[in-house]
């Protein structure tokens, strides 16, 4: 029996090819995911590990303790028994960093501080020397190749709310700023300067062990003396390990999240595949029956046969799988993320691959095996070569019917996420119950309008769709379901993004905005100075201040254009005040002019900010230019003022409106890519279909060649079909995503903020394309196929 | 001029050591209005000329002329709409498409050509082959006799040059075979079609006007409008004379 399902297995190696590419692209994911994270894993590892290079002992405040660090820690780690060296260190994010033309490098740039000690350096230069003296800097090899800066040059580095320095650059480092997201600079300088630009203490110490000294001992030494925490090497090296792995794993499962719902496509079309090739193969199976094979041996023999599919695909998937993990890093670094991860090929990632890969595949064909192997014996001795499908059952159709409608209310009534996921998940399910009667019906409906459109090619592919109602359910089914991810996504992404355009609307009143590159608020105070200082702009300046008044709890702020005027306030309602009353801002008492809705708020003109409170926060500066300046004249005086300040920029309106969207277009741009797996898969799953329903209808095609068919009516007929099955997935997928959008929308409306849909066109437009020509290409093999048979051969055969 | 002329048709299948003759030279002529039948042992060959006289498959050697159109001057775009325009056909099974209704089927040719059937011509085609009240049925709702009645008037439909058929009763039994045949015959009595049908069914080729014989893919005998009886013969002594090594 073994030989006999390998032999079949082997006979129907092209049929099998296709839902082994489904097998391989799902395996292929996975593993590849796997072999990238692990490597990820690695990296960040050794990151991690090179960090603590000549850190013997570092000292910190424990966990959850904050104030309360003597100044005199430093002095007095040091003198404890056995320290050779000791030093302060601090790690400073959101720095702002420009070469020294000006030029703003922009990123979430890292600055540490390194010992003036060689063997406290945990950092070393790789080119030029590390810095020595103040005003010295070591700047990380990516950036400084990117950005074409080498020693000697001079860079401008500001620390948040401060005026930048300029520093010389004298030597670069292989050291990156580590993390996942390390897309910014890494900035090494002297303790000194560190000092200068943190603007607080640092409570961490670096300690390098006397000869002979254990690291063990010595913490327990510095504990012991000086109270603090104090962790020895190996333990410090530890636990930034496990904080990397954990990092890996998590984007590991993100990851895994996509190949779960790519593998579900798969067992979508090997399930049509197996019940295809088992209709085809009826007689086969009966004329097994007829000779004495039991149905458990059948059953037994079809099982075995989906798992050497399943295992050849796994195989294949694994290659791509490490082809993918290759090129994973690439594509990342062609996009400026890391790039120094080698995948990891584990047993682990094999065995995983092999049991998805072989899993899904037997798993699949399971209820097609036992529906398959239920063939009475006599049916060999009938001429079984027309297909009857087995009609959808009652029970399908209610339950279909409920779930469908209970989504779609669920949807239509939905007022929070909850309520719209569950509606989704209940529509989606209750569309794939109904697909069977649905799909034909709509295809039905459609046929006479094609048919007088496209002729009788048109008319005979609609029938040859919809002759199998199951068959063509559940390979659009795939296909409505991948379509049905993106387009959700896709139009969520889109209709959310609107409000960036608006909120830019709301926000801007002057032409120009300037604000912080980090997206932290603040503004270094001098800003104002620099602006002033430009004719063109200096007196359009409108800037905006934020500050606590600690007697009342109040927030102040300064108010936009419909803010107070000077010497008057605007209240929010909850704090009780009528107009006409007063409220005091740190002493100074102020007519109410107006209440307006917020919470413990109180609005006052910038320049009653600036002298109620000396130095309130600058979060930011609008700007119009004086009467008569063009908006270049301006764009340059405002990159003039700025260039004092690499972390501070200005937007014009659509500037800001692309600043608020870039991220959320780099995160779709990621989820599509991901998700598309998944509609290739069911892509190939029409494929497969067609090729299977080909080779089932070589006699009808050959009778229609016979009776004045040309080759390229019947190519036509093909492709035809090959686009209504994909069309119909896609269109339905899409109807779908919209219903769903719609109810997230109103969902989000009903807490306050409103939505409208946002259909974008040029985004579908490229999904309906992909589909077709998915389609296009789909049918290109099985017409082929279709075409090379020779009619009367054909005809003859029996 | 015959309807259809076969001129030194040979075809061979394969090559070198495993190369077939299955058809070496056959000259023959078919006239117009006449009901002509193929026959022959298996392996004779006469499935072949036939599939190599209605254009379904290419001749290795020689010429078919349909009418006046030698079919080795046309590509196979022209070939099919010559088929289409000018041929019908009646296969011994798988005759229908199972998607369409008998209607539909009749008229298919007239469909994938674009053009709409003649009415009158319909009516008359259906009427003569009695499926009047089962236009509307599926060929899986057809019995046999009835779907090869269907073919028939497919075959009929675009008042072709020549009607082929390939053993058009070998699947039915002997009433509706009878049947099948009637209706040829009355297309050639009363229609004035060429009918040239292959079967190796004794009583089918009765129902001819002329009988032709091949044997070992080579034109044997023919005999003109025979009785059973005179068939047998034929067919005993064309046996007998196979030739030594066969």
């Amino acid at each position: 029996m073994i030989r006999l399902t390998l032999r079949t297995a082997r006979a129907n190696l092209t049929r099998s090819l296709l839902s082994a590419l489904a097998v391989v692209l799902g395996v292929a994911f996975v593993s590849g995911s796997l072999m990238f994270t692990e490597g990820l894993a690695v990296a960040m590892t050794a990151h991690a590990t090179a960090e603590y290079r000549n850190i013997d002992v570092e000292v910190s405040q424990p966990d959850g303790v904050s104030g309360d660090w003597p100044a005199d820690m430093l002095d007095r780690v040091r003198k404890v028994d056995g320290v050779r060296a000791a030093e302060k260190t601090w790690s400073l994010f959101n720095l702002g960093l420009s070469a020294g033309d000006g030029r703003k490098v922009i990123g979430d740039h890292r600055a540490v501080n390194v010992a003036a000690d060689p063997r406290l350096q945990p950092i070393e230069a790789t080119s030029g020397r590390m810095p020595g003296k103040r005003g010295e800097v070591v700047l990380d090899e990516r950036t400084a190749d990117r950005e074409h800066l080498g020693a000697g040059d001079k860079l401008l580095i500001s620390s948040f709310g401060a005026k930048s320095r300029t520093y010389t650059l004298v030597g670069l480092t292989a050291t990156t700023k580590g993390g996942f997201d390390n897309t910014g600079a890494l900035i090494v300088m002297t303790t000194p300067d560190m000092e200068a630009i943190s603007g607080y203490p640092s409570t961490t110490i670096i300690v390098s062990a006397a000869p002979g000294v254990s690291n063990d001992d010595l913490a327990a030494r510095i504990t012991a003396a000086v109270g603090a925490r104090a962790l020895p090497h190996d333990q410090l090296v530890e636990e930034a390990k496990n904080a990397a792995v954990g990092n890996a794993e998590e984007f590991r499962d993100a990851l895994l999240g996509f190949g779960v719902i790519a593998v579900c496509m798969a067992a979508f079309v090997i399930a049509n595949t197996f019940t295809i090739v088992l209709a085809q193969r009826t007689r086969e199976i009966a004329l097994l029956r007829l000779v004495g094979t039991t149905r458990r041996q059948v059953f037994r023999s079809v099982v075995a046969e989906a798992a050497v599919v399943g295992a050849a695909g796994s195989v294949l998937g694994l290659a791509a799988g490490v082809l993918l993990a290759y090129g994973l890093p690439a594509a990342l670094a062609a996009a400026g993320a890391p790039a120094d991860v080698r995948p990891v090929i584990s047993g682990t990632t094999v065995l995983v691959a092999l049991a998805v890969g072989i899993g899904v595949t037997v798993l699949s064909a399971l209820l097609p095996a036992r529906r398959g192997t239920a063939v009475a014996p006599v049916a060999a001795l009938s001429d079984a070569s027309v297909q009857i499908a087995r009609p959808v059952g009652r029970t399908r159709r209610i339950a279909g019917t409920v779930t469908f409608a209970a989504g779609l209310v669920s949807l239509a009534a939905a007022n929070r996420a909850m309520l719209v996921i569950a509606g989704a998940l209940l529509t989606v399910t209750g569309f794939l119950l109904l697909s069977p009667v649905l799909v034909p019906a709509l295809i039905r409906f459609l046929r006479p309008p094609l048919a007088a459109l496209g002729g009788a090619t048109a008319a005979l592919a609609l029938l040859n769709a919809a002759r199998n109602p199951r068959r063509i359910a559940t390979t659009t089914n795939a296909l409505v379901v991948g379509v049905t991810l993106i387009a959700t996504f896709t139009l969520i992404a889109k209709s959310t993004e609107a409000p960036a355009e608006r909120r830019a609307g709301d926000k801007m009143f002057a032409q120009f905005l300037v604000m912080d590159a980090n997206g932290l608020g603040i503004l270094p105070a001098g800003v104002v100075e620099a602006l002033r200082a430009q004719p063109e702009i200096g007196a359009g300046l409108h800037p905006a201040y934020q500050s606590f008044d600690k007697d009342s709890g109040n927030e102040v702020r300064t108010g936009g254009t419909g803010g107070p005027a000077e010497g008057s306030a605007v209240v929010s309602a909850d704090l009780g005040l009528a107009v006409g009353a007063t409220v005091t801002v740190q002493g100074r008492r102020f007519p109410v002019s107006a209440v307006s809705p917020g919470t413990r708020t109180v609005w006052l003109s910038a320049g009653d900010m600036v002298a109620v409170f000396g130095e309130p926060f600058l979060t930011e500066i609008q700007v119009d230019p004086a009467p008569g300046v063009s908006s270049t004249d301006a764009r340059a005086a405002l990159d003039r003022a700025l260039q004092a300040y690499p972390a501070v920029v200005a937007y014009d309106h659509d500037g800001y409106v692309d600043h608020l969207n870039a991220r959320l277009n780099q995160a779709l741009a990621v989820i599509t890519a991901l998700l598309s797996l998944a509609v290739i898969i069911a892509l190939i799953g029409v494929a497969n279909t067609l090729t299977l329903s080909v080779v089932e209808r070589t006699r009808e095609n050959a009778l229609l060649r016979a009776v004045g068919l040309t080759r390229r009516q019947l190519r036509r007929t093909l492709t035809f079909e090959a686009l209504v099955i994909a069309l119909t997935g896609t269109l339905i997928g899409t109807a779908i995503s919209m219903a769903i959008t719609l109810s997230a929308l109103r969902s989000v409306e009903a807490h306050g903020s409103r939505l409208a849909l946002v259909i974008p066109w040029d985004r579908l437009t490229v999904l309906l394309a992909v589909a077709v020509l998915a389609a296009l290409t789909a049918s290109i093999l099985p017409a082929r196929r279709a075409v090379r048979h020779p009619i009367a051969a054909t005809l003859a055969a029996d | 001029m015959p309807a259809l002329q076969a001129t030194d048709l040979s075809k061979l299948y394969g090559s070198g050591e495993a190369a077939v003759h299955a058809l070496r030279g056959v000259t023959v002529a078919f006239e117009a209005g006449r009901f002509h039948a193929i026959m022959g042992a298996s392996g004779s060959g006469k499935s072949t000329l036939l599939h190599c006289l209605a254009g379904l498959d290419r001749p290795t050697g020689g010429t078919v002329r349909i009418s006046d159109t030698a079919l080795d001057t046309l590509n196979d775009e022209k070939l099919t709409l010559l088929r289409r325009d000018h041929v019908g056909f009646v296969f011994q099974k798988f005759n229908l498409l199972p998607v369409l209704t008998a209607r539909e089927n009749i008229v298919l040719p007239l469909t994938i050509a674009g053009r709409r059937p003649d009415p009158e011509w319909f009516d008359r085609v259906v009427a003569a082959v009695g499926l009047a009240d089962r236009l509307d049925h599926r060929p899986a709702e057809l019995s046999g006799g009835q779907q090869q009645r269907v073919a028939v008037a497919r075959a009929l439909m675009t008042r072709p040059w020549v009607v082929f058929a390939d053993e058009p009763t070998g699947n039915l039994d002997s009433r509706s075979g009878a049947e099948v045949l009637g209706l040829l015959r009355d297309a050639v009595a009363q229609l004035g079609q060429t009918v040239v049908m292959v079967t190796h069914d004794l009583h089918a080729a009765a129902h001819c006007d002329r009988v032709v014989f091949l044997q070992d893919g080579r034109y044997a005998a023919e005999l003109e409008s025979p009785a059973p009886d005179d068939i047998v013969a034929m067919l005993a002594r064309l046996d007998a004379a196979v030739p030594a090594g066969r």
